[in-house]
């Protein structure tokens, strides 16, 4: 039955509620059996017999992929403020030739970038000028504010990459030192390749599932391995004593039109390095330009025969075995004097001398005779314990260990020629140690220049201590030692020019003939300062050698006044109080 | 008759029975559930990749500050900013310093203020 109301049809009865009924189930029956039909199929598909086909699908989604990690930071001894060597994302400056040429900008662009980039406009121009080529890199790892300007100007077909490089913010400051890491990532020279193992860190890890856009699906991660920084290492080196001592080195360097240079600034008690430079230097960010000489660390890696600031150990040993006291007179011989049927000359000819003035003024046949005093194998084990013929353990690559030649291969001169410092070799590193060891009671300490690893967490992973090594004379004769040595720099001895208002200073000049095929040479030397102040109360040592000094090359002339230019602004730096009490009476 | 139809017209309202509506209102809503929280999933895993993006890109943003600042600490750069602004700085000499010994340090630094009444004020509102 139909019934109109108005605009409304009403369809009511048995019939129509019947019919309704069995469409709706039709509808529901064949919507479930199509969703029946697609669930078989995924069923099917996913569990099926078709393994090669899902292989290849899940092969084409899937994806993994190792994170980069940041390596630690190696800093200075004021820990984090000062950060010598740290990881840096830069950038590539990339181009799309073809797209380039096709615009006809060769020329245009070119120019341009050449200016920016700091290179020869027909260089970008070779680059650039490539048809049929989509990629050219015009300059690795560029500085952020210079992909800046780049960006700004928009160029067509010009884009960046990211690089993570490490990155030396002082270019060749400290470079001996720190050493570098090679394009593999692995640290090459110096803390970068001594701390390895902590700076590298450990790389992460993710495996997962893209979309059809090649995004990842983070729902879909298999796993996840974070990355693992790299720990950050502090050195003991103070960067403002180490740039006192590298400028001091340059301008030596100019003055004198010296081979090479180098310094080392220790701690006496401890035996931490304040600073250690050598010259010529390389930029770190550069590596690959720098020739081996440039890369040698001289301080330590470089053997030479030290000359006259070894008579220092000769008379620690007469002293310590009580063969002498610092009165005992010694001929010596008018300034030449036969032994063994060779002679032996002094600088200035000297008739008698007592020993302490024999140190002061540096006399060569004073010192032989002492040497010959001392049956060779205790002069021999006196080499020895002060550290001489071996290495001393630094924490850092490419330590030598010198040459000390033991005493059944000595001849009947050898005693009085190694008292004056030839027929062995030493590094400046075991020439400033044994001074330290005068100045600290006869107490060697091994000399480091890592003080400590720290975790990304603040966790000291790794720390340093002083460690003694030996203890070559006793603490009488290290004070006696400390009293000559001071009267070194007094104004007629041979290290007057090392002087420094206010501070007692002990040291040694030293000036070494080179050694050639046949016997010495005549023209080239080491020029040598090594000493420790204030004499009274030993703080910190340093030694200076310069290596072929022009045309003035006398330890006295060349490297004590570079001593005092160090010693005198690192005393201030370092807060170390006078110990003259006429210029504290004055203040 | 009315009674009867009225009885017939009640049941075939029901198109499917209470249990199978109830099972079907339930698997939809698992369904429902499902896919929303597989969205929830994905929303969620985009907003932690585009956070660790940004970790990464802020990572590199701390890295170039801590480069330009230790760069400009540089005691090169600064001997070099200096000397561009004419200022020439030397150690100060012998008579511009005092140096105190140890013994000529009192314990409490604070003691000598005190006795002369500087400073009081200031310390005034800390005590």
């Amino acid at each position: 039955m139909i019934e109109h109301k108005g605009t409304q049809t009403l369809i009511e009865g048995p019939m129509n509620d019947r019919r309704m009924s069995w469409r709706l189930l039709a509808c529901v029956f064949m919507q479930g059996f199509a969703a029946l039909g697609l669930a078989a199929r995924l069923i099917f598909l996913h569990v099926g017999p078709h393994e090669a086909v899902r292989k290849q699908a899940d092969k084409t989604r899937s994806w993994e992929s190792q994170l980069d990690v940041e390596r630690g930071k190696i800093c200075d001894a004021s820990g984090v403020e000062n950060i010598l060597a740290l990881d840096l994302t830069l950038k590539d400056v990339c181009a799309d030739p073809q797209a380039i040429l096709d615009q006809e900008l060769v020329v245009s662009l070119s120019g341009a970038l050449a200016d920016l980039l700091e290179m020869p406009a027909d260089k970008v121009a070779v680059t650039l000028n490539r048809p049929g080529r989509r990629y050219a890199c015009l300059k690795r790892a560029v500085m952020p504010e210079v992909a800046e300007a780049i960006a700004l100007r928009d160029f067509p077909g010009i884009y960046f990459q990211d690089r993570s490089v490490r990155y030396y913010p002082q270019g060749q400051f400290m470079c001996h030192v720190l050493g570098f890491v090679n394009m593999a990532g692995h640290g090459s020279a110096g803390v970068e390749q001594r701390m390895d193992r902590f700076l590298r860190g450990s790389p992460g890890f993710v495996k997962g599932t893209k979309d059809g856009l090649r995004r990842e699906l983070y729902s879909k991660r298999e796993s996840f391995v974070p990355s693992l920084a790299g720990a950050d290492v502090d050195l003991t080196i103070d960067q403002y004593v180490q740039y006192i001592v590298e400028q001091a080195l340059d301008e030596a360097m100019e003055t004198h039109s010296a081979l090479g240079a180098w310094a080392i600034v220790q701690r006496v008690q401890t035996g931490e390095l304040l600073a250690m430079a050598s010259r010529p230097a390389y930029d770190l960010n550069a590596f690959g330009k720098a020739n081996k000489e440039a890369r040698l660390n001289r301080a330590m890696g470089a053997v030479y025969e030290p000359g006259s600031t070894m008579k220092a150990v000769v008379f620690s040993a007469v002293l310590n075995e009580q063969l002498v006291t610092p009165e005992t007179v010694i001929d010596c011989e008018n300034g030449t004097w036969i032994y063994g049927r060779r002679p032996l000359r002094d600088f200035h000819a000297y008739d008698h001398l007592s020993v302490a003035d024999g140190l002061k003024k540096s006399s060569n046949i004073l010192s032989a005779k002492l040497a010959l005093k001392m049956e060779p194998k205790w002069l021999y084990r006196y080499y020895q314990a002060f550290g001489f013929g071996e290495r001393l353990g630094l924490d850092l690559p490419g330590e030598e260990g010198g040459i000390l030649h033991a005493p059944d291969r000595w001849s009947r001169i050898t005693p009085t020629r190694m008292a004056i410092g030839q027929g062995v070799a030493v590094t400046a590193l075991q020439m400033l140690s044994a001074f330290c060891a005068i100045a600290n009671d006869g107490v060697l300490m091994r000399p480091y220049v890592i003080d400590n690893v720290r975790g990304r967490d603040g966790e000291r992973l790794y720390q340093r201590h002083p460690e003694v090594i030996g203890r070559p004379i006793s603490p009488q004769t290290a004070a006696t030692m400390r009293h000559l040595l001071a009267r070194v720099t007094e104004k007629d001895g041979t290290g007057k020019r090392a002087a420094i208002r206010g501070y007692s200073v002990a040291g040694k000049t030293g000036t070494a003939q080179k050694p050639i095929p046949g016997g010495y040479s005549q023209t080239d030397h080491y020029a040598s300062f090594v000493g420790f102040l204030p004499a009274e109360s030993p703080n910190i040592g340093i030694i200076v050698v310069i290596d072929n000094p022009q045309p003035v090359h006398t330890g006295g002339r060349v490297a004590a006044p570079v001593f005092k230019t160090i010693a005198s602004q690192v005393v201030r730096y370092l807060d170390i109080a006078p110990t003259s009490e006429h210029v504290l009476a004055q203040r | 008759m009315r009674r009867r139809n009225r009885k017939r017209k009640k049941h075939n309202t029901y198109l499917i029975r209470v249990p199978i509506a109830g099972i079907i209102v339930v698997g939809v809503t698992v369904m429902l559930g499902y896919v929303w929280l597989n969205q929830r999933c994905d929303s969620l895993g985009r907003e932690l990749k585009s956070l660790e993006n940004k970790h990464e890109s802020l990572k590199r943003v701390r890295q170039q500050e801590l480069f330009k600042w230790t760069h400009l600490k540089a005691p090169e750069r600064l001997q070099a900013a200096l000397a561009e602004h004419e200022i020439f700085m030397n150690w100060p000499s012998g008579r511009q310093v005092v140096q105190l010994r140890k013994h000529d340090v009192r314990s409490d630094p604070w003691a000598y203020d005190r006795a002369q009444g500087y400073a009081n004020a200031d310390r005034g509102t800390h005590e």
